[in-house]
């Protein structure tokens, strides 16, 4: 694959993801990201560098639940935190590539529901008491096998749901991105360190910029339920090599602030992209000279049965913008407001939740009523 | 049933005797190899044997089971085959739990299993049982504060978890990770396939034996015993219209009094049974889908007629009428999750209640009211988080019934289920029982009176968080024939402590600590005919074994007792009584 290809490549990914055109535009609510892995999971390429360690630790999780018994055509499905997805109403679909010799690669996207479950609409639950009162959950599961949807998996993921057709329709959208994404992703594959080749060298002339200096920047957290506000720190260190980033974390949280796994990976990916540009970015280049050290069971990193739900808003915010101010330290200055404005703009397509209360925003709120009603009229 | 010869009588009603025998046997098998102790100690789940054909779905057999099961089990599989009709192969197993898809409530969970006879499913055997956590808002399953049915579970319509001899692995996991105690739970809902394989068995060697033409004959003399034994039953009763009422102290969510109005009508050998004037559904998760209802108004019937199997005949001769989006008769998403029991067990007492003018020897308190504690927390044992599953709180007493006094056991219907043992109990979960009694002066005063009321006190070994709910506070369950009600039912939570709190509703996830006390009275069912009527001598009785106080058995029963020496005194209680000594030597009851 050339340069030219390379880029080609990911600018189509992207349109599916950003524009989406050519696909139903009932996905709720928008948008859907996407990314390739090579079959061993050490190469890829995605649509949104901020989530790279969640679509790792998603496609690894319905990789090995489903062995060697995979063919074209399936495709699994998770909304597990624990297995890289944010929050009940998030979906993550994968898909293998075939080849002659079988899976060839994967192809993965993720994007939202209108409603899955729990206390409330839109599954953002703050009186949730764990992961189950938060929503359904779906550990790996095979939504199409041989191109068939699933009869047992589409009826489990609509009983489930509060609006039961979107939601629906809306994993069959995040699964058309993954096809797309799989057709896409057989050419790639056949040289897909080249895309690594190019972004490297920016991003180790970045890295060897900053300061051999460790630092570590504290932030205050979302406050808990009126309680004083904990704080989380994160530690940077340059070594020329590698750039350790070693997060300090107070203990599970009992409510829906805490993050899932891999959720502090990705803020810490996001904080990178933002200080390097995120858009420019696609690839495995960056994770491959960052360690992530998080502490487990914390709020930066908590197994079920914890409550995870508004965790990216609130404890994955602070991390962000810890993180960053870590880097300015070393010498890496962005704009903290700013990278998180934009982080809200493309990772959650907006503004969705009312931190006030914990609850998705009346106009969402909203909107998944009427989607309620339609369904209650059906 | 066409005429048939005495041999074929014979053959059929071995069939029948040995399916019943099939469905114990099936029972013992999920009773012995469950994991958690509401399967393997309480034994809240059912059995049954079904059959299609042209008139359907038919329930042939059953294990002594929980009534609330019965008929919904069969609308489980009713489903099951609407479903997937024309989709369902051999080795194909099912599960439902679904209210709004023939269930009763998210934790009835009905594995329903098919067997092929001639390329077709004509036999299903299926195990319905009640498992320990299906997820959702609340441990345990009964959410006291859900406003619809999201908020109780996760929800499960029909799906395939065997599919041509093969697991489907990731649908059974899937569902099975949507509950808080994995572990257990795999364990009995294997043990639920097990039942139905082991049911499956048997059936294949019943039609090696007779065949299938003898068997399907079989079934038709199984469903005309039941009903014309049935019909001979309903044509000793008068016509007529009876009426009965039962009321739910709350709707858990803020509103008052929750009544059910039952109406039989008696004609010839039909009956009807209307339930309009029921409640509108409420917010609070005591709404009944139509199965649900359905099986409890039949398991009235049942404790009416003992005797008679209970199969699809046994349903023949009823006409059910119920109100639309009425609490006996919900529309979706209402929640439910308390409607096996309550308002399971108002509906009962409503259709009881109406027989008391139609067969009055044979009514009786035949209900149970299902208010519970659901405490769950981690075990320090294990380290794993647990709910506890505790049926010692419900008020499952019996009540009194002609010519026996309540048993402090389930009431007749609920049979089945078991009084846990309370050692178990404290291996299991981390919990010491301090206490577990009946209580002087809570049996409901009847010529034959209702059991005491149990005081339960555990104190807590680990901090847990506790759920309750409560009904029979201001509406105990009710006597007949004069009978008073039972004693009612509350529960304080942390007793003795600066925490304590008495609940007589419902709570929420509140905090128990370490060492603190969870108490509940656990009322009993009412009696049966007027106390004054009750035999000295049995009064007399219960004072000695410290049921009644001496002060109570002159103010409820009419009967004197001298403290000092303990012996009635009769001259003092006929005059109390207000009848003479001579009348009650004349009826047999002069001490």
């Amino acid at each position: 694959m050339t340069d030219g290809g390379a880029r080609a490549l990911l600018d189509r990914l992207r349109a599916n993801a950003e524009d989406a055109s050519g696909i139903s535009s009932s996905t709720w609510p928008r948008p859907v990201f996407t990314a390739l892995f090579s079959s061993d999971l050490q190469s890829s390429l995605t649509t949104a560098v901020e989530l790279l360690p969640s679509f790792t630790g998603a496609v690894t999780s319905v990789r090995d639940f489903f062995g060697s018994h995979w063919a074209a055509g399936d495709v699994g499905i998770t909304n597990d935190a624990d297995a890289g997805a944010s929050n009940a109403a998030e979906m993550i679909v994968v898909a293998p590539i075939m080849g002659p010799d079988g899976v060839q690669g994967w192809a993965a996207a993720r994007g939202r529901v209108p409603d899955f479950g729990g206390w409330e609409r839109g599954s953002y639950s703050p009186q949730a008491i764990d992961r189950w009162a938060e929503g359904a959950r779906i550990e790996p599961a095979k939504i199409m096998i041989r191109g068939k949807l699933r009869r047992e998996v589409a009826d489990l993921l609509k009983l489930n749901s509060r609006t039961p057709d979107a939601t629906l329709r809306s994993v069959l959208d995040i699964i058309e991105f993954a096809r797309a994404a799989t057709n896409e992703g057989a050419s790639w594959l056949y040289d897909h360190s080249r895309l690594r080749e190019i972004e490297t060298p920016r991003i180790e002339t970045a890295l060897g910029a900053l300061s051999k200096d460790a630092c570590v920047v504290e932030r205050t957290l979302y406050s808990l339920a009126g309680g004083v506000a904990p704080s989380i720190s994160v530690r940077l260190e340059w070594d020329g090599e590698l750039l350790k980033v070693k997060l300090d974390a107070p203990p599970v949280a009992t409510n829906h602030v805490n993050l899932g796994r891999y959720g502090a990976a990705d803020m810490v990916h996001a904080a990178l992209a933002a200080a390097l540009g995120a858009p420019a970015l696609c690839t495995d280049a960056l994770s491959s000279r960052v360690g992530i050290d998080v502490p487990e069971p914390s709020l930066a990193s908590a197994p079920i049965p914890s409550p995870v739900g508004l965790g990216r808003e609130t404890t994955g915010q602070a991390i962000l913008r810890a993180t960053l101010g870590a880097l300015a330290k070393v010498g890496l200055h962005s704009d903290v407001d700013r990278a998180w404005q934009t982080y809200v703009s493309r990772i959650f397509g907006g503004g969705r939740v009312d931190l006030s209360t914990g609850k998705l925003l009346p106009d969402q709120a909203a909107a998944v009523g009427t989607l309620m009603l339609e369904a209650r009229a059906q | 049933m066409t005429a048939v010869s005495r041999s074929q009588l014979i053959t059929a009603e071995i069939i029948r005797s040995y399916l019943e025998t099939v469905c114990g046997e099936m029972s013992k098998v999920v009773e012995n190899t469950s994991i958690s102790p509401i399967f393997s100690e309480t034994h809240d789940y059912s059995v049954g044997i079904f059959f299609s054909d042209d008139r359907g779905i038919s329930l042939l057999a059953r294990a002594q089971s929980v009534p609330v099961h019965i008929f919904a089990a069969l609308t489980s599989v009713e489903t099951v085959l609407k479903t997937y009709e024309g989709q369902i192969e051999e080795g194909d197993l099912f599960l439902a739990a679904d209210p709004y898809y023939g269930g009763s409530h998210i934790p009835d969970w009905t594995v329903v299993n098919p067997i092929f006879v001639d390329g077709k499913p004509r036999f299903f055997t299926s195990v319905r049982g009640h498992v320990n956590d299906v997820g959702g808002c609340a441990p345990g399953g009964y959410n006291t504060i859900a406003r619809e049915i999201w908020h109780e579970g996760f929800r499960i319509p029909p799906v395939k978890l065997r599919e041509r001899g093969e697991l489907v692995e990731d649908v059974w996991n899937l569902i099975l990770c949507n509950t808080r105690t994995k572990d257990d739970i795999t364990g009995d809902l294997s043990a639920m396939v097990g039942g139905c394989v082991i049911g499956e068995r048997r059936i294949r060697e019943l039609l090696n034996k007779y065949g299938m033409k003898s068997v399907a004959s079989g079934v038709d003399y199984i469903l005309d015993y039941s009903e014309n034994r049935l019909r001979a039953e309903i044509l000793k009763w008068p016509d007529g219209v009876y009426r009965g009422r039962s009321v739910l102290d709350h709707d858990f969510a803020g509103g008052g009094e929750v009544p059910v109005e039952a109406a039989v009508t008696i004609k010839g050998s039909n009956m009807k049974i209307d339930l309009t004037g029921s409640h509108p559904q409420v917010p609070g998760f005591v709404n009944s889908v139509r199965a649900n209802t359905i099986s409890n108004i039949y398991s009235s019937l049942i404790a009416l007629c003992p005797d008679i199997p209970v199969n699809s005949g046994y349903f023949r001769p009823f006409e059910i009428v119920l109100p639309p989006r009425s609490v006996v008769n919900c529309d979706p998403p209402a929640p439910v999750g308390n409607s096996t029991v309550c308002i399971g067990s108002d509906i009962m007492e409503a259709v009881m209640k109406a027989f008391e003018a139609v067969a009055p020897d044979l009514v009786g308190s035949a209900n149970i009211d299902l208010v519970n504690v659901r405490a769950y927390g981690v075990n320090p044992r294990t380290g794993k988080f647990f709910v506890g599953s505790d049926l010692t709180a419900t008020a499952m007493s019996a009540g009194g019934a002609k010519g026996t006094d309540g048993w402090g056991g389930y009431a007749a219907p609920f049979c089945a289920l078991k009084l846990p043992s309370l050692e178990m109990y404290e291996r299991q979960y981390p919990y010491h029982f301090v206490q577990a009694e009946y209580v002087t002066d809570t049996a409901a005063p009847g010529q034959f009176r209702g059991a005491p009321a149990l005081h339960y006190r555990r104190r807590v070994l680990t901090p847990v968080k506790a759920i309750v709910f409560n009904q029979g506070w201001t509406n105990p369950m009710q006597g007949y024939l004069g009978g008073k009600p039972g004693a009612g039912n509350y529960f304080v939570l942390n007793e003795g402590s600066q925490d304590e709190l008495l609940v007589t509703k419902f709570c929420y996830d509140v905090l128990v600590d370490t060492g603190h006390v969870i108490f509940a009275q656990s009322g009993a069912g009412g009696g049966w005919g007027e106390a004054f009527s009750r035999d000295p001598w049995r009064v007399m009785g219960d004072v000695q074994n410290e049921l009644v106080s001496v002060a109570a058995a002159e103010r409820d029963y009419g009967v004197v007792i001298n403290p000092a020496t303990m012996t009635v005194d009769p001259d003092a209680t006929a005059k109390l009584r207000g009848v003479s000594r001579s009348a009650q030597t004349a009826s047999g009851t002069a001490p």
